[in-house]
């Protein structure tokens, strides 16, 4: 044997039975490894994919061998394309259900016998509620004032808990382990509570889902959450009694006529149905999934019932009005009763309660005093309110409290220049505080007074400084009275500073406020409250009006303030009086027109004395403020690119914070400098875009969605963001679409109409539109090519951005990255962030009349030349020439839904690309240019302007 | 990467084996190290790009100063310093940076230093434990003659990178392995004998050592207030399953690795958790790495030699490395020095080598425990929650069992919990699993047949599932 034998001798044949055995067993493994990629490769289980579009590994880079991110996105495709994915971890989940009797679903428990939980249901079980109740006591009390208010306004309101699953069939709940707390759910609690104190307008559910279950009845099944139909048919009845409580049992539903017979009706009961003097036609009904169910047991009555799955009440999402019902239904899942919400002044304002009062009471302003840290002047219509932030308020007289015969509402009719928190302390309350959100514009705020002889309270008007007008307060009056809940103690008398937590916060950098301010005796001090350091205003045409606000000791005559350059102190502004009258050791004005730029610092100083003065210490300016909202892509912008460094007046805003930008963000530099190189002035960036975020409530995966309006939801944040930015932007920026086209969850029209009311019902309605034009421009950037993905579900997607385009106003399509390549990963690379921060910002130039054009050159029209020729006229709009010439790609042809493979695309002049198809068709052939999820994009189409503008995707249609 | 992943387990080995055995055909395995080696770097940059330069340019820094050493000349020593100086500084300074900067920054703040503000903290090179004390003792062999140097880079390469053993052990001494790189074999009985035990192996980690593991990670994680003494007991007892489990799995797949492309690794553990004593459970517990501080460190420090006085140093010293050589923090040092102390006092009360049979389920069950207390210190992140946890195994404490642990004491978890403690339990008495294999009896058939049938697709499952926590040794 050679000793290249030796080294390398033949493997043996499988022959012997140790061999074979050997062999077998080999073989079997290798097989086992290789066959769900092989499948997978083959397309077995593949759904049916559109013609030509096949999923796109990974391009082969010798390069991208040295990165973890080319690995990662492989295994990305790997796991894509291995769709036997799904199936097998079905399978396991299916094994470790029936043989372990566990789940590793986080919000499924199992239970005895294969029964199915809500984890959160047997959680909260587990935990108790004992630590929440002071939050059920001010439920209760507002549940209470809601339902006097309703059926004041000649509404019926009722109240029930739909009873969860794991309590009604507590006994298939596994586990060993003892309760904690008290031991007592929210449900229990609010039971204990009724039973002291009976809610008139709660209808308990539970023990005639009890009684059904003893008498054998199946109410919930066992793998599902709510009721099933014979649970929502027993509690349905009591539901109705209690909606048409005019001691008469309902009559049978007309339509059950086994129920007519048995009753022996001689005539159904015609609808509208009568409750004292008032027809009952029409319902909504709030709740959880658990109304589902029931509604078709409820229909019965009603002409019209309308149903809304919200956690609060009115829905922020629907635009309901309950002026167009005559009954208010409420029924809560119990498990979601702790997160029930009520938008109470909204409610107040639908049921107009100032006119149902029996009385009003109007508190003279000129009662109110300031507290600390604010000023007030009463003015013709009005109260103005000087304001420095979280630890200021102002004191309301005594004012009658609710009792057991009259229900007793403040009412605010407040306006601010920008939307805040408006916090309040009861003294002597056992549940001394709250907060409400208050927009930017005038407003009514409802606040139910408690039960107690007299009420003292004070107002915080915002966490941040400003300038609020007090337009009037009144105390409304109802005949219907509030009894006496007992409120657990607060663990300590909280102030107004406490309960606001930024009252700590940078913005109240100033000193401790002097002891007594208007003291003749004390120094001639002044202290500013200076500004964030880089925080830009938005301008204003070439300027913007700032407040510039601080605290005093001594006897000024006026406030004069001015602006400096922050680097050598030349003025920018002329010493300005900003407040006439400081009074209160509290000064607050308006320096109107400071002229856009930056940065700049504050001067302020005595009118009177120029030796007392102040000086900011931190940057700011006046400039332009973006928002960029929308998903991954969107926030890449800010963290992919080490490359580019910021330009000095280039600030970020996020959570709420202005800082100066970093190198990291080549889209959102590339962005900003291109803009402050142009116009030279601050460039502020609100980057507030949530990674894997959806348009539409279906395309939730988990990250929240930008057409939700609630309080904690991803568009809410960025509202804060921008009230806390001023609360006036020039441009949005918004790039997302690839949540709404996974799994093809959202059509074409849908993702068009959420879009449009998603920018005019929501973004143009809540942001001061400071851009020229004559709504806030919206720039959409278009996605890019993903690493997978269906075509048709993302064609849809770009198809209704360009759509919104043409239908909403000041909606452009401000860059196209379809030709930018991402190597098969879900983001891009560094450099296509640059180019499309250059391309948006062309576009906010075009805007600014500072540019020519923003968009690339686009296809007008075809003509056929053969039978397998085409050529394709375009219109140039920055450039006058294409590249390439050769080896065109990102076109495709199809004929009768048929792809057909393209031998050749090339430039035939200027204007024209000629398309040769591998073979002749007969046909009227489409022509696609970049469509849809992964476009060929490597030689692209660029015009030959010094933008080098892409090609826009066309599709169109030659005989 | 993981064995355990998607990603290499139907694509990366996969790959790998039909590549290596397609070039033996077609190539007759002449570019078997240069396809392994390849795919080793893949199997690295996969999980550490940023680092693979890093692996590469030490690599071969070790093979020139090897070749230096192999030449016999006068400087070998200068030689073999700067191989430590450069192997054991890149192990100190990724590993132990962070840990001194932390330790020392205090003491400039009291000596009136202003502190380190820009440091931006160290990630640490994934198995850089592993092959720099392979690297080093290749270094240390060829300099003692013991073995020659590697004339080839990519042979070379591939002792030190080579991805079975990549980034968690068995630490590979080139004398065990030289001769295997040229001219081993692989035949279907090896290649079948390897796949079973990676199977044993990757079952051993996804369903007894996760198991175990999410039961000790509930526990190390509640507050001081909720852990009562059923709860520490709890933790410790699967905290000991888990480290062995996931260790010994590991190493199992390692082997089994190496086998299907004709290499054979020495064993690595050897039912630990039946010895009859700590010296005993080191004979038995990452038997790589506790020759290895005998070979390269104990011996050459002057072992026994010295007298009683100097060996208990060397003991403690050793241990004290070893502990330190698992991780930066001072619960790693005690646990170390923990070991030490009980060694030693082996060595004093001449309980090292009595007769094996001699009370030994008793002994076997004191050595079990001083274990476990050892693996509650060296679980946990501070010493002061590691003495809470003694506190509260040793001084009852009634707290209910904290719900959190409710919901990872399911039936799944309870079963595999049971198998490992019967396993345990059994260890001296039960066959090992190559022993099962490798004898012609039904068991054999019944054990390969549900190895490939069902251990095989369930544990894919598992993974595809993505229900699998990292190897333990992985972060060292």
């Amino acid at each position: 044997m050679s000793e290249s034998d030796q080294m390398n001798p033949p493997i043996k044949r499988c022959k012997t039975p140790r061999t074979l055995h050997a062999c077998l067993i080999s073989v079997c493994f290798v097989l086992l490894l290789i066959l769900p990629m092989a499948l997978g490769l083959f397309g077995w289980g593949n759904a049916p994919q559109h013609a030509g579009s096949p999923s796109k590994a990974p391009e082969l880079e010798t390069k991208a061998l040295l990165e973890a991110e080319y690995y990662r996105a492989w295994a990305a495709y790997i796991n894509y394309r291995l769709l036997q994915i799904r199936p097998l971890t079905q399978a396991k989940r299916w094994m470790d259900y029936h043989f372990f009797s566990m789940s590793e679903a986080a919000d499924v428990q199992v239970g005895r016998n294969g029964w199915l939980f809500k984890r959160r249901s047997t959680d909260a079980r587990r935990r108790g509620a004992c630590d929440q109740t002071r939050s059920l006591q001010r439920f209760l009390l507002e549940l209470e004032t809601i339902s006097h208010l309703v059926e004041k306004s000649g509404r019926c309101f009722v109240f029930s808990i739909a009873p969860d699953k794991a309590t009604v069939y507590s006994e298939y709940i596994s586990g060993a382990f003892a309760v904690e707390g008290c031991g007592k759910t929210f449900y229990d609690l609010l039971i204990d509570e009724h039973a002291l104190t009976p809610l008139k307008c709660f209808v308990r559910l539970d023990h005639h889902l009890m009684a059904a279950k003893a008498s054998g009845h199946l109410l919930f099944n066992k793998t599902e959450a709510v009721w099933n139909d014979r649970g929502a048919a027993v509690v349905a009845p009591a539901l109705i009694q209690a909606i048409f409580d005019n001691g008469q049992r309902w009559a049978s539903d007309p339509d059950d006529l086994a129920s007519v017979l048995m009753d022996g009706a001689s005539s159904p009961q015609a609808r509208p149905h009568q409750k004292e003097g008032y027809y009952l036609s029409a319902a909504i009904i709030y709740g959880g999934s658990a109304i589902h169910r029931l509604l078709p047991h409820l229909a019965g009555p009603f002409s019209r019932i309308d149903a809304i799955v919200t956690d609060t009440i009115p829905s922020p999402n629907h635009a309901e009005h309950l002026s167009a019902y005559d009954a208010m239904v409420i029924i809560v899942d119990e498990s979601e009763l702790p997160d029930m919400r009520f938008d109470f002044d909204r409610l107040c304002r639908m049921l107009d309660i100032e006119a149902l009062a029996e009385a009003q009471d109007r508190v003279p302003l000129k009662t109110i005093s300031a507290g600390s840290k604010l000023s007030l002047s009463l003015i013709d219509q009005g109260l103005a309110i000087k304001s420095l932030g979280a630890e200021a308020f102002f004191n309301l007289p005594a004012l009658p409290g609710s009792d057991g015969k009259t229900l007793r509402i403040l009412a605010l009719d407040i306006s601010a220049a920008h939307a805040d928190q408006l916090s309040w302390v009861i003294a002597g309350n056992a549940d001394p505080t709250g907060t409400k959100s208050m927009p930017s514009k005038r407003t009514q705020l409802f606040l139910p007074l408690p039960v107690q002889p007299s009420v003292r309270m004070r107002i915080n008007p915002g966490k941040t400084t400003g300038l609020f007008h007090l337009n009037s307060i009144k105390v409304l009056e109802f005949a219907h009275g509030m009894p006496h809940r007992a409120m657990p103690p607060v663990a300590q008398t909280r102030t107004v500073a406490e309960t606001n937590p930024q009252a700590q916060s940078a913005r109240s950098r100033q000193a401790a406020p002097p002891k007594n301010p208007a003291n003749e005796a004390e120094p001639a001090a002044i202290t500013l409250n200076d500004f964030y350091d880089h925080q830009i205003f938005q301008r204003q045409g070439t300027s913007s009006d700032t407040i510039i606000s601080g605290t005093y000791t001594g006897i000024p005559t006026g406030i004069e303030a001015r602006v400096l350059q922050y680097d050598n102190g030349v003025p920018v502004t002329p010493w300005r009086m900003v407040d006439s009258a400081p009074a209160n050791g509290v000064f607050m004005g308006i320096l109107t027109e400071v002229p856009q730029g930056g940065w700049y610092r504050l001067l302020v100083r005595f009118a009177d004395r120029h030796g007392t003065f102040a000086q900011g210490d931190a940057r700011w300016g006046i400039g332009i403020l973006v928002g960029c909202i929308g998903q991954s892509n969107m926030r890449e912008w800010f963290y992919t690119g080490e490359a580019l460094h910021p330009h000095s007046l280039l600030a970020l805003h996020r959570q709420g914070h202005w800082s100066a930008m970093d190198n990291r963000g080549n889209g959102a530099i590339a962005f900003g400098n291109r803009l402050i190189g142009k116009l030279g002035i601050p460039v502020g960036l609100l980057d507030y875009a949530v990674n894997g975020s959806g348009l539409r409530k279906e395309a939730d995966w988990g990250m929240g969605y930008w057409s939700d309006r609630s309080e904690d939801a991803i568009y809410r944040q960025f509202i804060r963001g921008v009230a806390g930015a001023g609360g006036r932007l020039e441009y949005v920026v918004w790039m997302q679409g690839e949540a709404d086209a996974a799994r093809a969850t959202i059509t074409k029209s849908q993702y068009r109409s959420a879009l449009a009311r998603f920018i005019e019902m929501q973004v143009r309605a809540e942001i001061e539109n400071a851009a020229r034009q004559p709504f806030l421009p919206f720039l959409i950037v278009g996605m890019p090519n993903r690493p997978v993905g269906k075509d048709v579900p993302h064609q849809a997607i770009r198809d209704a951005q360009v759509a919104v385009t043409h239908e909403v106003p000041e909606t452009y399509i401000a860059a196209i990255s379809q030709d930018l390549d991402n190597a098969g990963r879900q983001h891009l690379a560094p450099e296509a962030y640059t180019a499309l921060g250059l391309r948006t910002a062309q576009t906010v130039l075009y805007l600014l009349d500072e540019a020519s054009n923003y968009r690339g050159p686009s296809v007008v029209g075809g003509q056929r030349i053969a039978a397998d020729t085409f050529d394709v006229y375009l219109a140039h709009r920055g450039g006058f020439d294409f590249t390439p010439q050769e080896a065109i790609s990102g076109w495709r042809a199809s004929a009768n839904g048929k792809f057909l493979p393209i031998s050749s695309a090339r430039r035939y002049d200027a204007r024209t690309i000629r398309i040769t198809l591998s073979k002749p068709a007969a046909n009227a052939v489409l022509l696609y240019y970049l469509y849809g999820a992964m476009p060929e994009a490597q030689q692209a189409i660029h015009d030959n302007s010094t933008m080098e503008l892409p090609l826009e995707p066309a599709k169109l249609k030659i005989e | 990467m993981l064995f355990p992943s998607t990603i290499f387990l139907l694509a990366f080995l996969p790959a790998t084996i039909l590549c290596y055995y397609t070039q033996r055909v077609l190539l007759g395995n002449r570019l078997r190290n240069t396809l392994l080696l390849l795919f080793s770097y893949m199997f690295y940059a996969y999980g550490a790009d940023e680092f693979l330069l890093l692996l590469i340019a030490s690599t071969a820094a070790d093979y020139l100063l090897g070749r230096l050493i192999g030449r016999r000349r006068s400087a070998n020593r200068l030689w073999v310093a700067l191989s430590l100086v450069i192997n054991l500084g890149l192990l100190g300074y990724f590993k132990y940076a962070n840990f001194m900067l932390d330790q020392i920054t205090p003491w400039l703040h009291i000596l009136g230093f202003d502190p380190i503000n820009d440091w931006s903290g160290m990630i640490l090179p994934i198995g850089i434990s592993f092959f720099t004390f392979q690297k080093i003792s290749y270094i240390v062999d060829v300099y003692r003659g013991q073995t020659r140097a590697m004339a080839n880079f990519v042979d070379f390469a591939l002792y030190v990178a080579m991805f079975p053993q990549l980034v968690a052990g068995p630490i590979v001494r080139y004398k065990d392995i030289w001769d295997q790189i040229n001219f081993r074999t692989e035949s279907w009985h090896r290649f079948h004998m390897g796949a079973l035990r990676f199977c044993w192996g990757l079952a051993k980690k996804v369903l007894i050592a996760d198991a175990c593991g999410q039961v000790a990670d509930v526990v190390f994680g509640l507050d001081a207030a909720a852990v009562g003494t059923k709860a520490a007991w709890l933790g410790a007892l699967t905290y000991t399953f888990q480290i062995y489990f996931d260790f010994s799995a590991y190493s199992d797949m390692a082997i089994g690795l190496a086998r299907m492309f004709g290499f054979e690794l020495r064993e690595n553990f050897n039912r630990p958790y039946a010895a009859i004593n700590i010296t005993d459970f080191w004979r038995r517990w990452h038997i790589s790495l506790s020759t290895w501080f005998r070979d390269y460190l104990y011996i050459p420090l002057g072992g026994n030699r010295k007298g009683a006085w100097r060996t208990g140093v060397h003991l403690m010293v050793v241990f004290g490395l070893c502990g330190l050589w698992h991780g930066a923090s001072w619960t790693f040092i005690a646990w170390g020095f923990y070991h030490g102390v009980f060694l030693l006092a082996e060595r004093i009360l001449g309980l090292r080598s009595p007769s094996q049979k001699t009370l030994a389920p008793l002994r076997r069950a004191i050595t079990f425990m001083i274990v476990l207390f050892g693996w509650v210190l060296f679980r946990s992140d501070t010493i002061s929650e590691a003495l809470l946890i003694f506190e509260r195994m040793c001084l009852p404490v009634h707290v209910p069992l904290p719900y959190a642990l409710a919901d990872v004491l399911h039936a799944r978890n309870l079963f595999f919990i049971s198998v490992a403690v019967l396993a345990t339990l059994g260890a001296a008495k039960l066959p090992t699993w190559e022993k099962i294999i490798t004898t012609a009896t039904p068991l054999r058939t019944a054990a390969v047949v549900a190895t490939i049938a069902l251990l095989l697709p369930y544990c894919t499952m598992m993974i595809m599932a993505g229900e699998i926590n990292p190897f333990i040794y992985y972060k060292f």
